[in-house]
């Protein structure tokens, strides 16, 4: 892609999108090869089939399609450039971890500022490994940002209940409930009890499947801090040190990166011995350890 | 001021008998005029000539008139009935008639160099001069400032787009009176320069050794007719060009000795008989200023190739492609430099391009055994049948398809620098099906990415065995219940009328990629597998206390599972 772009000698940025800047429909000159815009948002949407990174900011872009401004193609640089900072950066699925689905919800409330739509962020993990995330906007205008949480959180819901069904099918038994995270308190209210009813008696009444839900037991809801919220990534952007926590903290690893892997893998308590297992095992295509990054799959082939 | 000097006599008297020219040149602008004398005695009568001339051409009058003690110069009448001051050297002193004197020296030394280099003979030296003249008064002098004589004369900068090589190949066309349908529509000539007041150019025919004037003519500038093969002095850039041409000039003119002697006389009597004026005959050479508005038509590529970009647009009009490129690409760019083995692998590197069409790769050995392959699996498989062709039907075509995805994958350089592997792939034409005739639905899904994320983590979870899978030749295992007719492919002997009738599907069709999820669908349910209803790709088969997970992307699958015995029956 940097190839092509001809952004191969460019700078590397720390981050996929500037804080600063609120990509919308503005009005600065054209951008004209409007094919090569939509070819390089193509690309970076299968992309975000192994970065969660950059989820974001290519459901922001994308939504330009039609007609990109100069802006929005920088936009895309900054992302290629991005791209560029860390290209081995990958999902690392660790053996060891507990059967458990833990989601994280976040709602940007009016974060469009064309139609003060609100964007929905969710991403789940199975014990540590991440599997599913999305970033995505929300179909009606929020009338207030409990209302924005409250329609991401049933969105998130209908993921859970796929997972749970898929990972029924796999014949996995959960070990404990599966846990929703949210950080406004009075979505959880709403999600609990009919409360607030003069707020939200507008809301459309397939919101109200995650009250089913919870009442039937199949997943809880809990309240989380704002700071240790793990969907903040795909509904806002972040400056470098928190963007390089949520990294961290979301289980990417950098394969090109020998101290990464010594850190993940000390982190998992092996010893040397057990970590050369692991690489034989690796070699053998055993399910050992999973790095699902495009270098690796590549190598593979 | 005006300096006069006589030149001559030379031992080779031009082709007209010329042997002497008389060279004016103004002091002002150093402009050039010059005029072919066949004997001295002329001279006066120029003189005066030319003074008129430039009092009624320049609107100028001439003050002062330098000369050598010549006594063909000394016309004190007319000198004085004008007004004009004769000043004339010492003697024995031609420094002091410097200006012109210098001049002589300037014109014979490009003479030398326009006859050495056209190898045209000697007695051609009068075009030769005329030519020269023509050159030097478009040339800017240090001395000028940098001007032309020509700008400081008319006040003009001279137009050099229609300057030709002295002595260069120019096909002339003939005269349409005197051709018929099947005569040849040019004449091969070489180029002597300008005719002063017309505008055309003046030949010399290579056959017939005429000397004609024409204005349609096609230049060659860098082919000379007349250099000779024993000759290595050449214009290195173009040597295989001009002996190329050699060869076919060797029989017109068997040795530079006889061409002098033929091309000596012919001139003057063809001229005479065709009423084609020999320059220096009619027109006196100082008239030289209707030359500067010759061609004076902007000349422009024709529109169909202003889509294109041509370096040198002659190089198209030009018999040879080569012959017009000034600067090839060779010069810039070439394997000498390389060592041997450099240059083998490069050359394996470009040599290995693929073939466009099936006749260019009926040229490489590699490519036919690669689609001798491909047809005998298809035919193995029962991929068609060959059928007459039913009436109203339109079949569709095929097309052989060598791809270039990666360079890794189909061409693989060995350390040789040969290839390993050349793949040929019919692919039949799905643009031209229609729906509801040759096929239905097209959908086919794939495994969500979500799916394949989360099998990998569960397999990781539970230390389960993964393997991939890539099925080859994917799309042709599908079963066609559409009835398509394929015309015969390319490289199948074909009887007119029948066509190939579809038995399964083809790279190409439309429901090619339904046709083997269903294929394979059915398979994998009558081995037992159970299909998952959160994510339809997904076929999991639980049995005793083994487990197994296939997770399908169109030909790509995955294979989970604690079994891997399970792992080998499905693979095979």
């Amino acid at each position: 892609m940097l190839e092509s772009s001809g952004l191969l000698g460019s700078k590397p940025a720390s981050t996929p999108l500037d804080t600063s800047i609120k990509l919308h429909q503005d009005t600065s000159q054209p951008f004209e090869d409007v094919s090569c815009y939509r070819r390089l948002i193509g690309r970076l949407l299968y992309l975000n089939t192994t970065r969660p990174d950059i989820s974001l900011v290519t459901q922001q872009l994308s939504q330009f399609l039609n007609a990109p401004t100069i802006t929005h193609y920088k936009a895309v640089c900054r992302i290629l450039r991005y791209l560029k900072n860390n290209p081995g950066l990958g999902l690392f699925f660790p053996r060891a971890s507990e059967t458990q689905i833990l989601g994280y919800v976040d709602a940007d409330w009016a974060g469009c500022v064309i139609s003060r739509r609100s964007t929905t962020g969710f991403c789940f993990f199975l014990g540590s490994s991440l599997i599913s995330w999305r970033a995505k906007k929300q179909a009606t205008v929020s009338r207030s940002s409990s209302e924005a949480e409250y329609r991401a959180l049933s969105t998130a819901t209908c993921e859970l209940q796929w997972l749970l069904y898929l990972l029924k099918d796999f014949k996995i038994h959960c070990s404990k409930q599966p846990v929703l995270y949210c950080d406004s308190q009075s979505a959880i209210h709403i999600a609990s009890n009919p409360v607030f009813h003069e707020r939200i008696k507008h809301l459309e009444i397939d919101c109200h499947l995650i009250r089913e839900k919870i009442q039937k037991g199949i997943l809880r809801l809990l309240p989380i801090s704002t700071h240790e919220q793990l969907a903040d990534f795909l509904t806002k952007p972040l400056a470098p040190p928190k963007f390089n926590q949520f990294i961290y903290k979301l289980g990417m690893i950098n394969i090109y990166h020998g101290q990464a892997c010594g850190r993940i893998l000390k982190h998992n308590n092996t010893t040397e011995m057990e970590t050369a297992l692991i690489r034989d095992q690796q070699q053998e295509e055993r399910g050992g350890l999973q790095l699902l990054a495009p270098q690796v799959t590549e190598a593979k082939h | 001021m005006i300096h006069f000097d006589i030149w001559g006599p030379i031992s080779i008297s031009s082709i007209h008998n010329h042997s002497y020219f008389l060279t004016v040149v103004d002091d002002f602008s150093r402009y050039t005029w010059i005029t072919l004398m066949k004997s001295k005695s002329e001279t006066r009568q120029h003189v005066i000539d030319f003074i008129t001339f430039t009092e009624n051409q320049h609107d100028c009058h001439v003050n002062i008139v330098r000369s050598d003690n010549g006594p063909e110069f000394i016309i004190p009448q007319f000198y004085a009935s004008k007004g004009i001051l004769h000043q004339t050297s010492c003697v024995e002193t031609p420094q002091q008639n410097a200006r012109v004197e210098r001049k002589h020296q300037h014109i014979l030394n490009i003479t030398r160099a326009l006859l050495f280099q056209s190898h045209l003979p000697k007695n051609i030296w009068s075009y030769v001069v005329v030519h020269v003249v023509f050159i030097m008064n478009r040339v800017p002098s240090p001395i000028l400032n940098n001007q032309t004589p020509h700008f400081l004369l008319h006040n003009q900068t001279p137009d050099l787009h229609h300057l030709k090589v002295f002595g260069s190949l120019a096909y002339a066309s003939t005269l349409q009176a005197n051709r018929i349908k099947l005569d040849s529509r040019a004449r091969e000539c070489v180029f002597l320069g300008y005719k002063s007041g017309m505008k055309g150019v003046i030949l010399l025919d290579i056959h017939s050794k005429q000397i004609f004037v024409s204005r349609n003519v096609t230049h060659h500038e860098y082919i000379f007719p007349y250099k000779q093969s024993s000759s290595n002095v050449s214009w290195d850039y173009h040597t295989h060009i001009a002996q190329d041409y050699e060869a076919t000039f060797v029989t017109n003119i068997p040795s530079p000795t006889e061409t002098v002697s033929d091309i000596s006389q012919p001139p003057i009597s063809t001229s005479a008989n065709n009423q084609i004026p020999s320059p220096s005959d009619t027109v006196p050479p100082h008239s030289s200023l209707p030359v500067v508005h010759k061609f004076t038509r902007v000349r422009s590529s024709p529109s169909y190739l202003k889509d294109y970009i041509c370096n040198n647009f002659s190089t198209l009009s030009s018999k040879s492609v080569n012959s017009g490129i000034s600067y090839p690409i060779t010069h810039f760019h070439s394997f000498d430099h390389l060592s041997p083995s450099h240059i083998i692998f490069s050359i394996s590197i470009t040599q290995s391009s693929e073939p466009k069409t099936y006749k260019e790769a009926c040229q490489s050995e590699h490519w036919l055994k690669a689609m001798n392959d491909e047809l005998k699996a298809l035919t193995a498989n029962g991929t068609w049948s060959i059928v007459d062709l039913p009436p109203n039907v339109k079949p569709i075509g095929s097309k052989w398809v060598t791809i270039k995805l990666r360079a890794w994958i189909f061409l693989k350089h060995k350390a040789g620098g040969s290839i390993e592997r050349y793949k040929a792939i019919l692919v039949a034409k799905g643009y031209n099906q229609i729906e509801g005739l040759d096929f239905f639905d097209t959908f086919s899904l794939v495994a969500k990415l979500t799916t394949v994320k989360t099998l990998l983590a569960i397999a990781s979870l539970k230390h389960w065995h993964l393997h991939q899978l890539d099925v080859n030749n994917a799309f042709l295992h599908g079963d066609l219940q559409e009835d398509v007719f394929m015309n015969i492919p390319e490289g199948v002997f074909s009887m007119h009328g029948k066509v190939c009738k579809l038995q399964k599907s083809l790279y190409g069709l439309k429901q090619a990629s339904r046709k083997w999820y269903e294929n394979l669908t059915a398979l994998l349910l009558h081995e037992g597998y159970c299909q998952s209803s959160s994510d339809y790709s997904l076929f999991t088969l639980q049995h005793n206390n083994d487990f197994t997970a296939i997770l399908v992307y169109v030909d790509d699958i995955i294979l989970a599972g604690t079994s891997l015995t399970e792992f080998q029956r499905i693979k095979s």
